[in-house]
């Protein structure tokens, strides 16, 4: 066998011999086919259906008939013969503790009393949205009295992180049983992810220490990558139920042995990175992932840092930014548990699934922070799907909510 | 769009903009479409170019953004009508052989060996080799690109030249196979 001819240096002496390929139009013709084209998509843009509003308009209807009498809501049974017609009451006036910062558990739901400053929440209806190519499950600001979130994560189809997904379970669950129910619901495949490592392993709790307990088969998670995502997919999930600890066994007793990380009994729960990521699976599920997928270890200390990283291109493997370049943040206040976010003049928003994922995303990243509510100011127009823009907005409770 | 700044930048970046999507895209068509796209954005956000970045590495993170749209889009059609989408089968989707730039094709074999090598590897790091070695851009300027921190950069690199290495010794030991000389 001869010796490989090829080492570093070859091959960026190679490189550097790439012949120019070069494109034949000449200036002006390119010029023609630019302008050419920007009219089309103006044309385009100017006779396209407003897809939005039939679901907009059917949303606005439940939550008037929903205020009239909330009882309707609760007999109210949807037609679920696919994703736009999904819909559920979301519309009680249930909210968190307010001493809650970054804990959004399920057990600490409790009514909200009449407050000087309500937030505007009458149109705050869940529902998926389809748009073109992409579908967005919208999520939630205010948890239905009768019902328990339940966020589980799941590994993206490239590993590179793990991705929220969230279900409204019946209230008198246990925290567990309602975790195994969003598991055994929610469908990774439709939604173009992994399937959480969580579906193969046993699940069980230890209220009196707030400890999720994992009993998981020996040798099932392999390799680094498997346990990091793995461990990353406990991590979140159980902190979105609002356990403290996990616990791991295997075949009933205590402690599993890692093949990377080494035998581990135990876990204190941290909180998911924070900053809010957008994820374009190739199921065409457009989704919103904690943290912020830019290679460079950011770590946003404030509301302001995370919009600031936010709006960066974060492109790689489907992931990209929430914010659009064509929106710009004036200035951004706080004032105890309300924050305040000033758009600069010059800022364009639209009523589209893409600016309806922008602001939950800049609503979670307002959670995440320990606010309640935000108010914006000087938006460019007063209402994004669901969300009304001139009344203060109750901040995101769970992301990408699915329903059977 | 004003036609004096889109001729100045056509004639400091438009070759090396179509060079840089033609390598990443590998057929003329859409490069010379998506070109469009790049100048149509950067229509859109030329008056909020800040000048942090030079004007060649904004444009650069531009067209890197409308190659990337395009890969994910094709990767979405390809899931719709051709079944579940591969990874490893990205350059078969994409790669249209018969277009294969001229330029390549009249090139000595080591050059079509590594621009089919380069194929293989993943699209961020293919990028980041075309940024580095075919533009000539710093590690700094690479790093402003990609939206990645220097040191990742620096890691990504080494990696790639390594994987790179690997493929082209993989399909030299092939090659022999086949022709009965080892």
């Amino acid at each position: 066998m001869g010796q490989s001819k090829w080492n570093e240096e070859k091959i960026i002496q190679t490189l550097r011999e790439f012949p120019k390929v070069e494109d034949s139009r000449s200036k002006e013709e390119l010029f023609d086919q630019i302008q050419n084209k920007m009219g089309q998509e103006e044309t385009e843009k100017k006779s396209k259906p407003f897809r939005f509003m039939p679901v907009l308009a059917a949303a606005c209807i439940l939550a008037i008939a929903a205020i009239i009498s909330p009882t309707i809501m609760d007999q109210f049974d949807l037609p679920k013969d696919g994703v736009s017609q999904e819909n559920e009451s979301a519309l009680s006036t249930s909210t968190k503790s307010p001493n809650e910062k970054d804990t959004p558990t399920s057990e600490q739901v409790e009514p909200a009393g009449p407050t000087e400053e309500a937030p505007d929440t009458s149109e705050v209806v869940p529902f998926a949205q389809v748009e073109e190519e992409y579908k967005y499950h919208v999520g939630i600001t205010e948890i239905p009295e009768d019902k328990q979130v339940v966020t589980a994560y799941y590994p993206d189809q490239e590993a590179m992180g793990v991705v929220p997904v969230s279900f409204l379970a019946e209230k008198g669950l246990s925290r567990v049983e309602a975790l195994e129910e969003a598991l055994s619901t929610i469908s990774d495949e439709e939604l173009g992810l992994s399937e959480s490592g969580l579906s193969s392993v046993n699940l069980s709790e230890n209220p009196n220490a707030n400890t999720l307990v994992l009993d998981i088969k020996p040798g099932s998670i392999q390799g680094s990558t498997g346990e990091r995502i793995f461990v990353q997919t406990v991590q979140n999930t159980a902190f979105s139920l609002g356990y403290e600890t996990i616990a791991f066994m295997s075949a009933g007793k205590p402690g599993y042995e890692f093949s990377h990380f080494g035998p581990m009994e135990s876990m204190e729960v941290s909180a998911p990175e924070k900053g809010v990521s957008a994820l374009l699976t190739n199921t065409g599920t457009l989704l919103l992932v904690n943290g912020l997928q830019l290679n460079g270890n950011v770590e946003p200390e404030t509301l302001e840092d995370a919009l600031h990283w936010m709006s960066k291109d974060m492109e790689g493997f489907g992931y990209q930014e929430t914010i659009p370049e064509n929106v710009f943040f004036k200035e951004i206040s706080e004032d105890g548990k309300k924050v305040t976010i000033e758009f600069s003049e010059g800022t364009t928003l639209e009523d589209n699934m893409k600016y309806v994922a922008m602001l939950e995303s800049i609503l979670m990243a307002a959670h995440q922070f320990g606010y309640e509510q935000v108010d914006f100011i000087n938006a460019p127009i007063e209402q994004i799907g669901p969300y009304h823009l001139s009344g203060t907005l109750p901040v995101l409770k769970a992301p990408n909510v699915i329903r059977p | 769009m004003v036609e004096h700044i889109f001729n100045r930048l056509y004639v400091d970046y438009h070759q090396s903009l179509y060079q840089f999507l033609i390598y990443m895209l590998r057929d003329r068509d859409t490069a010379e479409e998506l070109v469009q796209d790049v100048y149509i954005k950067v229509m859109h956000s030329y008056d909020k170019f800040k000048g942090d970045s030079s004007e060649k590495t904004w444009l650069f993170s531009i067209a890197r953004n409308v190659a990337i749209d395009h890969i994910r889009k094709s990767k979405r059609q390809n899931k719709t009508f051709f079944g579940v989408f591969n990874v490893d089968d990205r350059k078969d989707q994409l790669v249209h052989p018969d277009r294969l730039p001229d330029e390549i094709l009249e090139q000595n074999e080591s050059v079509r060996q590594l621009y089919a090598a380069l194929e293989q590897c993943k699209t961020e790091h293919r990028e980041l080799i075309l940024l580095r070695y075919i533009h000539g851009f710093s590690i700094r300027e690479s790093a402003s690109i990609m939206g990645w921190t220097e040191g990742k950069v620096k890691t990504v690199q080494h990696r790639t030249l390594k994987t790179l290495k690997g493929i082209l010794d993989d399909s030299k030991k092939e090659e022999e196979l086949s022709n009965g000389t080892i």
